[in-house]
């Protein structure tokens, strides 16, 4: 007898609440990501204002930096903590 | 005695001591391929952080960096750009790839796509891709090391006897140590570079401005203002377009996590926790960078017009009076970024080579499991591939930095190929060895000829729409690989 191969991406097939918080997680940190570039970026690519002494536009990619960091490791904890 | 003997004094001391930390653990890992290459799969987060960390903030970062911000201005922030998401991938990829080498025995990303798509073929082609792409990487981490002792001693060392020492260094500990060499070299140069970053960082602002802040607003006033604009310059000093800022960052971001020498640190990784925790801490490495384009941005009003713009750190060092011990150890420093980069490197081009192409002549297979010959000829291909990148590092006129940007192009094409591997069952080998070959001349032909561009986007982004359109649909026209294998890599 043959099996049949799906055609479709598989993720997780056997899990799926894993699943849904990995899809969730990779939309947040693409969204993240076209913070960094076009469209979004130009809107805070100004110098001017200074923000604690730093540009405005070195600023924003720290932040997104932190802000993917924090995602990731809240998506680490949670994931680990299921396994207990 | 002269400043430099002193400063070169204390890079000697340093040499010496990454040296001894290179050779010791290689007392203590298996005779065996898997210990030379994976490292027994024994390293843990502390030690895969560092390895990981260090090999991707080479030459490039620490002489380039701040090349880049006091040449381009903001263009510089691409570096952080496409490095907050770029390591993400391997956190999915990476345990997966993991287990599989365990229970296969892989050591290479090469073996495992051999395995998943039934080609040796394409292992062959991705040995030669990986070797093309990493010797202009290992050429440009040799540059870095030669300039920095070139620069530091007045020129009293010649390029290539700063690059041949510090490399035979490098040569000798990843010759005896394998993989574990460069994992406790990379730790201590990695803590090394970090301290004198953000030390740097932060002083050199303040010594000549009297802080961050102030130094920023000078620079406003001044006629970089413009720079400081997001996306910055390209190297002409014409502003950078959205186009090819946005392009470049997704490009870099896709390739990141598949350049082998990083890839490859899964099968060296003790747990699935190891690499996931990795990825996780990743960024407080990345930040790093901040400091480091600083002083970039410190030079621009005090010394305009420094040629290359890649020497004006050690440039700056010289010229602002700093403690001699001080210069010695940023130099240090510097060599650090090179070598923990060049180690990581040669290991990785020397083991694909040997397991993803040699082995696979059918004449030589048997000698190969013979004893300890595979490890005995990986070691020969990490002195070849040196004094190859070595020749090209010294004697060479080509231009490297545009062959390693045509890398990176190649590079990302894997990535489409690693993705199908895990979470497309109906790819097949024929479909992927199409999407990597097609994916590989388009960015070629762009590369070569960037006038036919429609749009000016990153080459690679051409390569890869042509690579998944390929690899799509020759997989649904050829007949799917066996449901085992497939099984193997996705469940369904």
């Amino acid at each position: 007898m043959k099996e049949h191969i799906p055609k479709t991406l598989i993720f997780s097939a056997n899990d799926s609440i894993r699943r849904k918080k990995g899809l969730i997680l990779v939309s947040v940190l693409t969204l993240f990501q076209l913070c960094l570039i076009w469209p979004i970026y130009p809107l805070f690519a100004n110098a001017t204002p200074l923000i604690l002494g730093f540009p405005m536009s070195l600023v924003w990619v720290v932040l997104i930096l932190v802000l993917s960091f924090s995602s990731l490791l809240f998506f680490f904890k949670t994931e680990t903590d299921n396994k207990g | 005695m002269e400043d430099w003997v002193i400063i070169l004094g204390i890079c000697g001391i340093y040499l010496l001591i990454t040296l001894a930390m290179g050779i010791i653990p290689g007392l203590k890992v298996s005779g065996s391929t898997d210990g030379y290459v994976a490292g027994d799969r024994s390293m843990n987060v502390f030690i895969l952080y560092f390895v990981l960390g260090a090999s991707i903030f080479s030459s490039f970062a620490f002489l380039g960096g701040p090349g880049w911000a006091y040449s381009k201005g903001a263009a510089a922030f691409y570096i952080i750009a496409y490095g907050a998401i770029g390591m993400v991938p391997f956190y999915f990829f990476g345990p997966k790839a993991r287990r599989l080498g365990e229970k296969h025995g892989f050591v290479t990303q090469a073996e495992l796509l051999e395995d998943r798509f039934n080609s040796k073929f394409l292992s062959g082609m991705l040995a030669i891709l990986t070797i093309v792409a990493l010797i202009p990487y290992l050429t440009l981490q040799m540059k870095g090391a030669g300039l920095v002792l070139n620069t530091i001693s007045e020129g009293a060392i010649p390029n290539w006897l700063g690059a041949g020492i510090a490399y035979l260094v490098v040569l000798i500990y990843v010759f005896y140590s394998g993989v574990m060499g460069v994992g406790w070299t990379n730790t201590f140069q990695g803590i090394f570079m970090l301290v004198i970053a953000w030390f740097l960082g932060i002083y050199i602002p303040y010594k000549m401005y009297g802080g961050i802040g102030s130094m920023f607003e000078q620079l406003l006033a001044s006629d970089f203002r413009e720079a400081l604009n997001a996306p910055g310059l390209t190297s002409s000093g014409t502003p950078w377009d959205w186009w090819g800022f946005s392009s470049a960052v997704i490009i870099s971001a896709i390739g990141f996590s598949m350049w082998p020498h990083f890839f490859m640190k899964a099968f060296a990784a003790k747990s699935d926790r190891t690499i996931k925790l990795t990825v996780v801490l990743y960024p407080t490495f990345q930040l790093f960078l901040v400091p480091i384009l600083l002083i970039g941005f410190a030079a621009v009003l005090a010394f305009p017009g420094v040629t290359p713009a890649d020497s004006i750190l050690p440039y700056t060092l010289l010229q602002m009076d700093l403690p001699v011990v001080l210069i010695g150890l940023v130099c240090a420093g510097t060599l650090a970024a090179s070598m923990s980069s060049g180690d990581a490197i040669v290991h990785a081009a020397a083991s694909v080579g040997v397991r993803d192409g040699v082995s696979k002549i059918s004449s030589v297979k048997d000698w190969l499991y013979t004893g300890n010959n595979e490890r005995k000829l990986i070691r020969i291909f990490v002195v070849v591939i040196s004094l190859i990148a070595y020749y090209f590092a010294v004697f060479s006129k080509t231009d490297i930095v545009s062959l390693l940007l045509g890398a990176y192009g190649g590079i990302a094409q894997m990535f489409p190929l690693v993705f199908a591997m895990f979470y497309w069952p109906r790819a097949t080998g024929k479909g992927a060895i199409a999407g990597l070959i097609g994916g590989i001349l388009v960015t070629l032909l762009f590369l070569y000829y960037p006038d036919l561009k429609p749009i000016p986007v990153h080459e690679g982004a051409y390569g890869l729409i042509v690579n998944i359109i390929l690899l799509v649909t020759i997989s649904l026209a050829t007949k799917p690989e066996s449901v085992e294998r497939i099984k193997r890599y996705t469940p369904f």
